[in-house]
């Protein structure tokens, strides 16, 4: 480990990894200040601009890109009740209320206080999961990789939010799309109508289309909205004592936050609910929770900034992401080269590391941005809705092009931007599209070298006792979040 | 709480068109789309040659994978033919400003057109004007500054810093 930190500082040390963490953060407060967009949405427009960059440097964008929006969606949560990430919902639930009451201030600080802990705290967890799930996942062959893949898409039951039909149809979609292209074992074309499709649909075309476009026309309805106004800003100062009397709370908001995050589809909103829940049942003043109570403020925002690095844990070790935003991230490094997974440590030991050191080192731009940068991220919240939709539409088509050089994969985008409006319109989340997107290709390519090892005998996927393993936990994890609604209508057929 | 310090209410979106359908006929039309998407995907993969030699080929993917669209997509739309015929219709589907949003699409459909034919500056300059303006924004002066703006931040970040051409 110490060997992989000199290997990870070393990559660290060159200006253009630093000079890409402070835009990272730059880039990722303004994307998480300005409500309509999320950091799936920041990070899906970053990759194409990253792509001529550093792997490195990527990455590195992309971590502290994701930090900082999740941290800077709490800025309007607070001071105009609208949250910047969904995330931030439950942050409003008293920073609201807190900036109605006068103490804004405090509550921007103890935000981004919790945030900073939170961060640090579970970026340390992370270091030590991820090299326990390393040992354990070099063990794996074709059969195993097969296995965990279909675990990966197995989260789709809680990607899917109330209707298991659309995000299976959605998952379904997005794996049919993986088809087209070049057969992983054969090599023969398939589906590929146009010349553009025998490398496969692009991937990046597709993210900013799903993710980015799709939002930019949804973002058109409601440009006639007006802005909330912000007559007083407030100030934000470093006060740093305001720490002691949370350090229990943030402390169980980490590891709240950490573990909801390596639980794959379970994302920030739900770590910052339950975190929330937790501190206002321990607290000696729960009924004030709700009405400006800053517990509620630090147990939302520590969680909701360690769920990042509990995500990255399956994603490291094993190559699944947990969430979409990790999806985002396995195609960025793919882009590059990078295959995330347990040899990532032997191939490619400066990626993990410097995600590390960037998770560490990004912490202290975040916080001096956040608390002396206020004012600035707070005038954000008051562009023009029109303009913010006009320039990430623009964003979306330059990033698209200049990533592939290729008008192709701007008809691509433009395609999935529609289809994705059209989705979300009858409840149809991208979230598994992209999922799909990202494991479809290693779940066929990984069969079928099974199959073949194998000699045709599918018995090799329950034989081998970690993808028996996988498999089983994959019909359980498939089948939980749904147990509750069966439940549900058993009991109202019997009334 | 006084009234003057509430920042949350009086700013509801003011009356739009909107276009508002059931549910269940969006249901029904995208489950139909996508049913037909999955056939012809499984008549595609049908048609393709197996070089292979095992018993899962280059068409059993495609194939496994469109014929359970296929039917989930017919499902789907069952549903929705269901909740019809027992009056148990429930959300609708709302698109606000529609014609905002069909200009919308149309403006990105076109943008690949023009840059063919004019080249990434010209057409982006067209794009963004005509987009800001769909999007609610009138003022020309506005518009002329924002789209500068853009045109130069491109050029610097894209052409001098990274160093990627644009036609």
């Amino acid at each position: 480990m110490i060997d992989g930190f000199m290997v990870g500082l070393a990559a660290f040390s060159s200006w253009q990894v630093l000079l890409g963490l402070f835009a990272g953060v730059v880039i990722g407060y303004v994307v998480g200040a300005l409500p309509g967009l999320s950091a799936g949405v920041g990070m899906a427009l970053l990759i194409p601009f990253s792509f001529g960059l550093d792997p490195i440097v990527s990455v590195v964008m992309l971590i502290t890109l994701y930090m900082a929006s999740e941290y800077s969606g709490a800025i309007p949560a607070i001071l105009v009740n609208t949250p910047g990430e969904p995330s931030s919902a439950i942050t409003a639930l008293d920073g609201y209320p807190m900036r109605q009451k006068g103490e804004a201030g405090q509550a921007l600080t103890l935000s981004i206080l919790g945030s900073a802990v939170g961060s640090v705290l579970s970026t340390i967890l992370l270091i030590f999961t991820v090299s326990w799930m390393t040992r354990f996942a070099l063990a794996f062959g074709p059969a195993e990789y097969f296995a965990i893949t279909v675990l990966g898409l197995s989260l789709i039951s809680t990607l899917s939010g109330d209707s298991l039909t659309r995000g299976i149809i959605a998952l379904l979609f997005g794996l049919l799309l993986t088809t087209i292209g070049t057969d992983p074992v054969d090599g023969i074309p398939r589906f590929a109508i146009v010349e553009g499709f025998l490398s496969g649909v692009p991937f990046v075309s597709a993210l900013i289309g799903l993710f980015a476009l799709s939002e930019v026309l949804r973002m058109l309805e409601t440009t006639d909205e007006p802005v909330k106004p912000l007559r007083h800003i407030p100030s934000v100062a470093g006060q740093f004592k305001l720490i002691r009397p949370h350090s229990w709370n943030m402390i169980r908001s980490t590891l709240v936050g950490y573990v909801v995050g390596v639980i794959p589809g379970a994302g920030a909103s739900i770590a910052s609910l339950i975190a929330y829940s937790i501190q206002r049942s321990v607290s000696k003043s729960p009924e004030t929770f709700g009405k400006g109570n800053p517990e509620g403020v630090v147990a939302a925002e520590t969680a909701n900034n360690s769920c990042m690095p509990g995500a990255l844990a399956p994603m490291l070790a094993l190559g699944i992401p947990g969430k979409a935003s990790t999806a985002v991230l396995i195609g960025a490094l793919a882009i590059h080269g990078v295959q995330p997974g347990p040899l990532i440590f032997e191939r490619h030991p400066e990626v993990p590391y410097s995600i590390y050191i960037a998770l560490l080192a990004g912490m202290p731009f975040m916080v001096v941005l956040g608390l002396y940068g206020t004012r600035l991220w707070v005038r954000l919240t008051q562009i023009s809705p029109g303009v913010i939709t006009a320039i990430v539409a623009a964003t979306c088509l330059l990033g698209t092009f200049s990533e592939s050089k290729d008008i192709f994969s701007v008809w691509v985008a433009v395609g999935f931007g529609v289809v994705g409006y059209i989705l979300q319109k009858v409840r149809i989340d991208p979230a598994p599209i992209v999922l799909a997107l990202v494991l479809g290709y290693l779940m066929e390519s990984n069969f079928r070298r099974a199959m073949v090892m194998s000699g045709d005998e599918i018995s090799i996927f329950y034989t081998q006792p970690i993808s028996m393993i996988c498999l089983v936990i994959s019909v359980i994890v498939f089948f939980l979040p749904i147990l509750p609604s069966f439940r549900r209508r058993k009991a109202e057929l019997e009334h | 709480m006084h009234k003057d310090q509430d920042e949350t209410h009086g700013h509801a979106p003011p009356d739009a068109a909107t276009l508002s359908l059931s549910l269940e006929i969006s249901d029904i039309a995208v489950g139909l789309a996508l049913a037909a998407l999955a056939g012809w995907f499984f008549f595609q993969a049908s048609i393709l040659p197996d070089f292979s030699g095992t018993a899962i080929g280059a068409a059993d993917f495609p194939k496994g994978l469109a014929a359970l669209l296929g039917v989930t997509s017919i499902i789907f739309a069952g549903a929705g033919v269901r909740r019809i015929v027992s009056g148990r219709l429930g959300e609708r589907v709302s698109v606000r400003q529609p014609m905002r949003v069909l200009l919308g699409i149309v403006l990105l459909i076109a943008f690949p057109f023009m840059m063919d034919a004019f080249g990434y500056y010209i057409a982006m300059a067209i794009f963004l004007s005509a987009f800001l303006y769909v999007a609610n924004r009138r003022n020309p002066i506005a518009i002329v500054l924002y789209v500068g703006g853009f045109l130069l931040f491109t050029k610097l970040v894209f052409e001098m810093m990274l160093g990627t051409p644009l036609p």
